[in-house]
């Protein structure tokens, strides 16, 4: 993995601390996360877990009412309250995003190959000429079919996961050291699902960029991410290499969401497994563990300390005061 | 065999000049699940929303415990439309925002019941919301206080207020949360066991339906594809598209350009042959209980036989 291969390498993203607050409400409870250069992290919970609000305080992206507080470097530089012209030298250049709704992130309006070739013009200080023809080649690279002709068509003219497609590859127009995938594939049929999966496999050997992979379902991020980071009501609960996650994950919460992976295959059960009771209040106060009122292995000491990550093997951290290998 | 419950002759859906669906004919029996799926676009939703008569069909019959739902006027279809409901993607847009979950519940049995008593109808209300697994006085509360599964369950009791006969839940599953989905199904299937609905269950997440379903239906660019008891269509798939949606390979298109001849799959299949280009496959019985649309189902048969027992 790329983080062995160079140890001495700043890390592509650094989150220190990080907390986002709206109005009552803490949506992202004292995070840090490091993402390495190439490295590809899938980042999974349920909605209001804050995964998304994690990577949106990095792209500058929160609401104005939101209260962020800690730090957030991209290759060393702070993004966290920054003017927005020192934001803009990063994000759609160096720090790209994929968003769910491949149809709502492009302008419906403008031709694909101007949407795209915009970027490069913006960022790069590209001709229009040049612009397109890399433009094109890019929309090759991630295998649209027919790209001449999607250069002169509108977003409403293309499929789902063709729209989803051309969003990978406006995202990776300026050779990004890091793209965040926020749901890409959510709102797609199965089979495009995979596609789309696939493209971003493909396009991280080629281009060596760093993957964040934001999703609900482990299924989706497992085959694409080295690392497994779990959030819960605002917080990483574990995080670990992607198959000691999910063959061993440690925390009880990880264990439940691999068993709602619904299966294709084997017998068909009685009950689908569920997880039971609802997802915590995002205004509660920071006492015990989150996830306690919803644990079978629930026990006082849960209810009123807060179990802290701790190093449960060399790159495996769990917080949990009741792991399931103890 | 006792007479279906729900009958689809030859329904034609246009939209514009273009075939949102066509040749359908299937049966759903007093009890069961059916479930269908397809990727977006393929007229799923549209199938389900041609049966309420919420879309216009061009042609054919959707016969209702025998009678023709597309002949009726628009007073005695509103009687029928007690036994059929219907549950739809989103949980909060299906809600109205300004109505209490106890008007949204009340509000069917107001209309199909104004006999009743104010008294009964609250407890009603108040068994239904146990029922779907909330609290009785949850009533007071507004569909934004609520989760995207508590929200769901809102929308599932609405629907169950009259007793349905037909429950269509439409991507009832699909926007909730991995972990959710699971509650949300189970509900389901527990409302079935207790009342006794049929369900016509509409997902592109397949191995939702394969729990839920006892037969399931694949329908491509408008047409049935395929249909099948449920363990039969997941252990082996005839159609070279629900082949496909079953893991096997994607293939690319050679074409992006709509099929208006032949098979509309054939610009994707492996299998594909000169006939595909030139005539439109129709259902044709494979095993019992067992249909594919495909001109190249034995061959697709025989393959796929033959690559068991290269890897056994």
């Amino acid at each position: 993995m790329s983080a062995n291969l160079h140890p001495t390498a700043l890390p592509t993203l650094a989150i220190d601390n990080l907390s986002v607050r709206f109005g009552e409400s803490a949506a992202v409870r004292d995070v840090s996360l490091r993402v390495e250069p190439g490295e590809s992290v899938g980042v999974v919970g349920e909605s209001g877990s804050g995964k998304t609000q994690v990577f949106m305080s990095a792209m500058g992206l929160l609401p104005p009412n939101a209260r962020v507080q800690g730090s957030v470097r991209f290759e060393g530089t702070e993004l966290l309250g920054v003017a927005p012209a020192v934001l803009n030298r990063v994000r759609g250049s160096k720090l790209t995003m994929i968003f769910q709704d491949p149809m709502t992130s492009l302008t419906p309006h403008l031709r694909i190959g101007i949407q795209l070739a915009e970027v490069l013009v913006t960022h790069s200080g590209s001709s229009w000429a040049d612009a397109e023809r890399a433009a094109l080649l890019m929309l090759e690279r991630v295998r649209i079919p027919e790209a001449k002709r999607r250069l002169r068509q509108y977003p409403h003219e293309l499929s789902g996961g063709m729209r989803q497609r051309v969003m990978i590859a406006m995202s990776l127009l300026c050779e990004p050291s890091l793209v965040i995938a926020d749901e890409p594939t959510t709102a797609l049929d199965v089979t495009v699902q995979a596609q789309i999966l696939d493209t971003l496999r493909i396009m991280r050997a080629e281009l060596g960029m760093g993957i964040v992979l934001i999703s609900h379902d482990m299924g989706v991020v497992a085959g694409l991410a080295d690392r497994i980071v779990v959030m819960y009501a605002g917080r990483i609960v574990e995080q670990g290499p992607t198959a000691e996650m999910l063959r061993r994950p440690e925390h009880p919460y990880t264990a439940a969401l691999l068993r709602c992976v619904p299966a294709l295959s084997g017998p068909r059960l009685e009950r689908m497994p569920s997880l039971p009771g609802q997802a915590p209040d995002p205004r509660r106060a920071d006492q015990g563990c989150a996830f306690a009122p919803r644990c079978a292995r629930a026990a006082e000491r849960c209810r009123v300390e807060m179990p802290q990550l701790r190093a449960l093997s060399r790159r495996h951290e769990a917080a949990c005061h009741f792991p399931l290998s103890a | 065999m006792s007479e279906p419950l729900l009958k689809v002759e030859s329904l034609r859906v246009l939209f514009g000049k273009v075939a949102a669906l066509q040749d359908i004919n299937f049966e759903l029996r007093a009890g069961e699940t059916l479930g269908l799926v397809g990727e977006s676009g393929s007229g799923k939703s549209t199938l389900a929303r041609a049966i309420l008569r919420l879309t216009p069909a061009a042609s054919g019959r959707v016969l209702w415990q025998g009678e023709d739902l597309l002949s009726l006027g628009t007073a005695e279809l509103r009687q029928r439309r007690r036994d059929l409901q219907i549950v739809f993607q989103d949980p909060l847009a299906s809600l109205n925002p300004r109505m209490s979950i106890g008007d949204a519940l009340a509000e069917p049995l107001k209309i199909f019941e104004p006999t009743l008593p104010v008294a009964a109808r609250k407890t009603r209300i108040a068994e239904m919301l146990d029922r779907v697994g909330l609290s009785a006085d949850m009533v007071r509360r507004y569909p934004h206080e609520f989760s995207g599964g508590q929200c769901q369950r809102i929308g599932i009791a609405r629907a169950m207020m009259l007793r349905p006969k037909l429950l269509i839940c439409d991507e009832a599953v699909s926007s909730l949360d991995v972990s959710v989905q699971g509650q949300i199904v189970n509900l389901l299937a527990d409302l079935q066991r207790n009342f006794g609905m049929a369900m016509l269950f509409i997902s592109h997440n397949l191995a939702v339906v394969r729990h839920l379903s006892h037969r399931v239906l694949v329908i491509y660019r408008g047409r049935l594809v395929e249909m099948a008891e449920t363990d039969a269509l997941f252990a082996a798939p005839v159609h070279p598209y629900t082949r496909e949606l079953l893991g096997e390979q994607v293939r690319e298109a050679t074409t992006t350009e709509q099929v208006t001849v032949g098979c509309a799959f054939q610009p994707r299949c492996a299998y594909a042959q000169p006939l595909c280009e030139a005539s439109v496959p129709f259902l044709e019985d494979v095993a019992t209980g067992h249909w594919a649309a495909c001109h190249r189902w034995r061959e697709v048969v025989y393959s796929s036989q033959h690559e068991t027992r290269k890897s056994d």
